[in-house]
């Protein structure tokens, strides 16, 4: 593993030789793109799905298309990871797509295995009334609070990943936070009252 | 606008959003699609009985494509010869012998024919069932009129080869001839009267007789006026006339019923 330890993927330049090494079938040199990539993307399926083990089969989809359509790779792109970041993305947004014409299931939560002291009942509950506010916005607006938030990507680069103009997205953006503050807001009024 | 622009209460709000950790082995399913692709044995268990049924489907196809195509004529059409089962099956023809036998000769009675043609059987058992419909007569003494006619259409095209010069001058002698027949249309039922008749029949016409003569006078100039061309139209009707009389009968060959006169 040590020509993987060499090799750094946040840089596009680094990125064009991974993917030439990758394009050669280089086993080595994917590992080194899912090692850096994999938890990225499971985490982004993740709060988009809201299902771990539907995140973690998003997150594979999307390195395995890597893998199989290293040919059409264009150097001098985005990376890696923001190609990497906009498959998945798409991905969700199709499987959401799909799950709300297959059924009205809600959003499946995590088992709760955790002892039950009131702290952890409470820290559980801030939870789900976070993931229920998430869940409750539209997908493109959820996307954009995922991207910018959670994985602190500038509005630009998260722009790109959900094939939107910068202006476009700032507004959905915007509308997101206000829609996530009213509901949060609201949520503790109700709890207050 | 990045993480560090949202609202503190807000981003603390969401940071209770966690992640659980994937399962184990996250990272090595995912680079499993790197695997060499282990390509299933040519002829695994079931590979036998696949190539049998293929070949059979085909077989089978070929047959019923080949018998489509048999029976439509198509081969026949193209000249192609199909073995099919009941030529293969049928007994071959025996073999020719190599020296010729002479063939006997059979010698028939010949039989004379019956003086009085028989009559038509009413027994209907013996009515050809081949015959629909019984044959349309012909006229008697068509071929001998189709005959001269034909004769006479060559005689024409062999003379106007031999005189082009005349074909104008007895066009106009044709023309004139129709129009006097045109505009005295009972000129037709005298010239099918007897020479003898004629007369008293154009007695009864004054009108018709004066055209009548008339004509004739035209005629006698117009032939004055072309002497070629009544000297060859003379000619050919007196070979029509030598054609129409009657052949001399020799009074000397036995069995003539009576001599020429």
């Amino acid at each position: 593993m040590a020509s993987a330890a060499i090799l750094r993927t946040d840089d596009p330049c680094d990125d064009d030789a991974l993917m030439a090494r990758v394009l050669r079938r280089d086993a080595a040199a994917f590992r080194v793109v899912v090692d850096g990539h994999a938890r990225t993307l499971h985490r982004i399926a993740y709060r988009m799905i809201g299902d771990p083990v539907e995140a973690e089969d998003l997150a594979q989809e999307a390195l395995t298309r890597l893998w199989q359509h290293a040919g059409r790779w264009q150097s001098g792109g985005s990376g890696i990871g923001a190609w990497l970041t906009r498959v998945t993305m798409n991905l969700c947004l199709d499987r959401l797509r799909r799950r709300r014409f297959a059924s009205d299931e809600a959003v499946p939560e995590r088992a709760d295995e955790a002892p039950l002291a009131p702290e952890v009942i409470a820290a559980e509950q801030e939870r789900q009334r976070v993931v229920a506010a998430i869940a409750a916005l539209p997908d493109n607006q959820r996307a954009a609070i995922v991207l910018t938030y959670y994985e602190d990507q500038p509005n630009a680069a998260a722009a790109e990943s959900l094939d939107m103009n910068i202006k476009a997205f700032e507004s959905l953006l915007l509308r997101a936070r206000g829609a996530l503050k009213r509901a949060l807001t609201s949520d503790e009024a109700g709890d207050t009252l | 606008m990045s993480r560090h622009d949202f609202a503190p209460a807000l981003g603390t709000a969401l940071d209770h959003f966690d992640v659980p950790t994937p399962r184990d082995g996250f990272a090595d399913r995912i680079m499993a699609v790197t695997a060499p692709v282990s390509r299933p044995a040519s002829r695994d268990r079931r590979g036998g009985w696949k190539l049998a049924r293929r070949v059979v489907i085909g077989t089978i196809a070929a047959g019923m494509v080949s018998a489509a195509a048999v029976a439509s004529g198509l081969l026949g059409a193209a000249g192609i010869r199909v073995p099919v089962l009941t030529a293969m099956l049928a007994p071959e023809p025996a073999p020719k012998p190599l020296v010729k036998a002479r063939k006997p000769v059979v010698r028939v009675a010949v039989v004379p024919k019956p003086l009085v043609t028989a009559t038509k059987s009413t027994d209907p058992g013996l009515v050809d069932p081949g015959s629909i419909a019984p044959p349309i007569p012909m006229r008697p003494g068509l071929g001998a009129t189709l005959a001269r006619r034909a004769e006479r259409r060559a005689e024409r095209r062999q003379f106007i080869r031999q005189n082009p010069e005349l074909v104008p001058v007895i066009r106009e002698a044709i023309q004139r001839e129709k129009a006097f027949v045109q505009a005295n249309p009972e000129v037709r039922a005298l010239r099918r009267l007897p020479m003898t008749e004629r007369k008293a029949f154009l007695a009864e016409r004054p009108e018709l007789q004066a055209a009548v003569r008339a004509r004739q006078a035209e005629r006698r100039a117009f032939r004055a006026a072309n002497p070629q061309a009544e000297a060859v139209i003379r000619a050919r009707i007196e070979r029509r006339r030598a054609a129409m009389r009657p052949a001399p009968v020799d009074p000397a060959i036995e069995g003539n019923p009576e001599p020429s006169r």
